[in-house]
């Protein structure tokens, strides 16, 4: 059943076995997995069915970025715009990308500092398949066999060192009308599977599961020892409303930023919360650092068009488009000291295109305050393209979140060449963090401060990983790389990662850890100093790949669903 | 200072090959070889622009980069090719380049990551 908060009239308590605190692919799949069982859970979202601009900046905050000795103001606020607080969470503007983590992202590698999970791939193997059914994958493959399904002969990459790989990307066929390839709906709503829409209906009519609609965690009220949640206060936003949730157990699903924010925020704030005893949570922060770093010019015309071709997106399986990638063999990224990194190729930007204008004035007059360069020739490709300008300004700046994405998406496929765009895993460092701020919400909860750094492992591995795939591109004769100036500059100088590495799937900030010296939950994903408080998401995670973490988050909250079954099932036999 | 990128676009490619036929041609004067220096004339009319080369040249070319023991043990296997025609060149040439690049002897050349003969032969332009 459904309970909107917001006009809930009780003064009683909310009592229940299992208490999920946030409503997005974690917090969904958990309950999903306890529908139809004896055991009643109570699901507490913040925001409704549809995106409230209000609820959504509960969610501010700041973010600071360090690069060499110089701390500074990020250009964009990610935390407003990366994330969606209302049923769904971010699955409500994801970008659908699915593709489980192997083997290497959960070795402890020495060139990786505090690197290591306490599971390994095998472990998680069956709940990646689990997941599969969860995100509506129509397969398994993600490897590159999945060229023969689509008839392209694949580029013969040596492959001790590089090796072609799949994501598929979960709902698009659905939401987007059965398009060929990306760029059919380049521009268009992203069509992702939405958990919040495609699962709805199931959790309002569930007859164990109570979805609680506008009600926000506000403090987990632990015993005296700190070792035991007896309760979650929650109130709807204007604060008019207020109760408990009195649960046996209580798992946090609210994502890699708010997860340890809850944390910080309960019990004691001035002494770090709770389930923090050793000052971990909110530390290891991890960003994905992404951004084109290089070009291949190819040696013909007919080259560019294959690989332009070849590596955009396809309609190969049932049910979802794959998107092909490089990535490196576990051979290479050892002898390389690498950390795990995808790469993608696409046609370059049209940068005649008023779209492409339109940004660059953007970023410089709104986000750098300075006056843009060739601001003439920018204005004269605005006014050229005015009316699609138009278009996608209107989309972006209206309230349709699935829309926010579509920004990085204007690629115009006119120049033949390829760019060279990659994601690179993080290394994990402890002075990357998320903190509490002075600054108060409307609830009168304290806001957090994103404090983002890198040790500059991203860069030497971005560059690397060029000098390796140009030498492929060379022997292969298929064309020559150049380096983007900024990747060859000092390490410390983060280039265009600044503008995108933060925010972008937020992980690590409640690592999971064999012990409590160097994480916040253990293998099973529960707090190691509070015996019924659980965590669900990409916050948990230790390391985190390239590769996006959705399906990875499925696997891990249904695995811990398995977990808390039998221990619910044994505490009740006891 | 970055190339235009139109520039880098179009002749890129051909002007690397292009370097290389002229290298080659020049090399092979000195070696006197009537044969080879009729195929590389017929290579440098078919392949190249003369104004891009001279363009692209005073970009790429980054002497010493590449010591002069190394640069003679490319010269050596430049010249020890058995081409008897433009596209017997152009397929050993390919060949080189392939077996540098197996063996990551590549080199930066503002910013593209080169074969070491490429490089060697961008070298030979500067005397020119």
């Amino acid at each position: 059943m459904v309970i909107d908060f917001d006009k809930f009239d009780s003064d009683d308590d909310l009592n229940c076995n299992l208490c999920i605190i946030g409503a997005g692919a974690a917090g969904i799949t958990l309950a999903r997995e306890f529908n139809n069982t004896k055991i009643n859970v109570i699901l507490v979202e913040s925001g409704g069915i549809e995106y409230d601009h209000q609820i959504q900046m509960l969610y501010d905050g700041e973010t600071y970025i360090t690069e060499g000795s110089i701390r500074r103001k990020a250009y964009y606020n990610s935390l407003m715009g990366w994330r969606l607080r209302f049923f769904g969470g971010t699955t409500n503007h994801w970008s659908g990308g699915c593709k489980p983590f192997r083997d290497i992202d959960f070795e402890k590698r020495s060139w990786i500092s505090n690197s290591g999970w306490p599971i390994n791939a095998a472990d998680l193997e069956k709940y990646y398949r689990r997941a599969e059914k969860v995100i509506q994958l129509s397969s398994s493959v993600y490897s590159d066999e999945l060229w023969h399904h689509l008839n392209i002969a694949p580029l013969e990459f040596d492959k001790d060192k590089i090796e072609s790989w799949f994501e598929q990307r979960s709902g698009f066929l659905k939401e987007a009308g059965n398009p060929n390839s990306w760029r059919d709906i380049t521009g268009k709503s992203i069509g992702s599977l939405k958990f919040g829409k495609e699962y709805r209906d199931e959790l309002f009519d569930s007859k164990n599961i109570k979805v609680l609609l506008h009600a926000n965690a506000v403090d987990l009220i632990t015993n005296n020892d700190i070792n035991h949640v007896n309760l979650l206060k929650i109130s709807n936003l204007s604060r008019v409303r207020e109760s408990k949730i009195i649960a046996d157990t209580f798992v946090l699903c609210a994502g890699g930023f708010e997860n340890p924010r809850i944390l910080l925020n309960s019990g004691n704030r001035d002494n770090g919360g709770i389930a923090n005893n050793n000052g971990l949570v909110g530390k290891y922060y991890l960003g994905h650092p992404l951004a084109e770093f290089g070009t291949l010019v190819t040696r013909d015309q007919e080259q560019a068009d294959k690989l332009g071709h070849d590596f955009s997106m396809h309609k190969a399986l049932e049910k979802n488009l794959v998107d092909p990638h490089l990535r490196f063999s576990n051979a290479c990224l050892n002898n390389n000291k690498m950390l795990n990194i995808g790469i993608w190729l696409r046609v370059k930007s049209d940068k005649n295109s008023g779209i492409y204008s339109a940004i660059e004035i953007y970023k410089q007059l709104i986000l750098n305050k300075t006056l843009p360069n060739n601001l003439t020739k920018n204005m004269i490709n605005v006014l050229k393209d005015i009316d699609d300008v138009i278009v996608q300004s209107f989309r972006n700046a209206s309230d349709d979140p699935s829309s926010s994405y579509t920004t990085s998406r204007f690629v115009i496929p006119t120049e033949q060449s390829i760019r060279i765009w990659g994601i690179v895993e993080q290394a994990p460092i402890s002075d990357s963090k998320v903190h509490l701020s002075t600054n108060q919400d409307e609830l009168g909860l304290n806001k957090i401060i994103v404090d983002w750094k890198l040790n500059g492992q991203e860069k030497q591995t971005m560059r690397r990983a060029l000098i390796i795939l140009g030498n492929e591109f060379g022997r292969l004769n298929i064309g020559r790389v150049k380096i983007d100036d900024w990747l060859l500059e000092d390490d410390n100088l983060l280039g265009p990662l600044s503008d995108t590495g933060i925010g972008s799937h937020p992980a690590g900030t409640t690592r999971m850890s064999t012990t409590s010296v160097s994480g916040v939950v253990d293998v099973n994903c529960r707090s190691h100093f509070i015996d019924n408080l659980y965590i669900s998401g990409s916050s948990i995670f230790p390391t985190n790949s390239y590769v996006s973490p959705t399906h990875t988050i499925v696997a891990l909250s249904i695995k811990l669903a398995d977990h808390i079954k039998r221990n619910l099932v044994h505490k009740s036999q006891t | 200072m970055s190339i235009p990128f139109k520039v880098s676009r179009r002749v890129l490619l051909s002007t690397i090959v292009g370097l290389v036929t002229i290298g080659v041609y020049r090399i092979s004067r000195k070696a006197t070889n009537n044969d080879k220096q009729k195929i590389l004339t017929d290579y440098i009319e078919k392949n190249c622009n003369k104004y891009n080369i001279s363009r692209l040249g005073q970009e790429y070319i980054r002497p010493n980069k590449i010591s002069g023991a190394r640069k003679d043990q490319i010269l050596s296997k430049i010249f020890s090719g058995n081409y008897t025609n433009v596209d017997e060149l152009e397929s050993y040439l390919i060949d080189i380049y392939t077996e540098d690049y197996s063996h990551e002897k590549y080199i930066f050349l503002n910013n593209w990551i080169l074969s070491e003969t490429e490089a060697v032969v961008c070298i030979l332009m500067l005397a020119r």
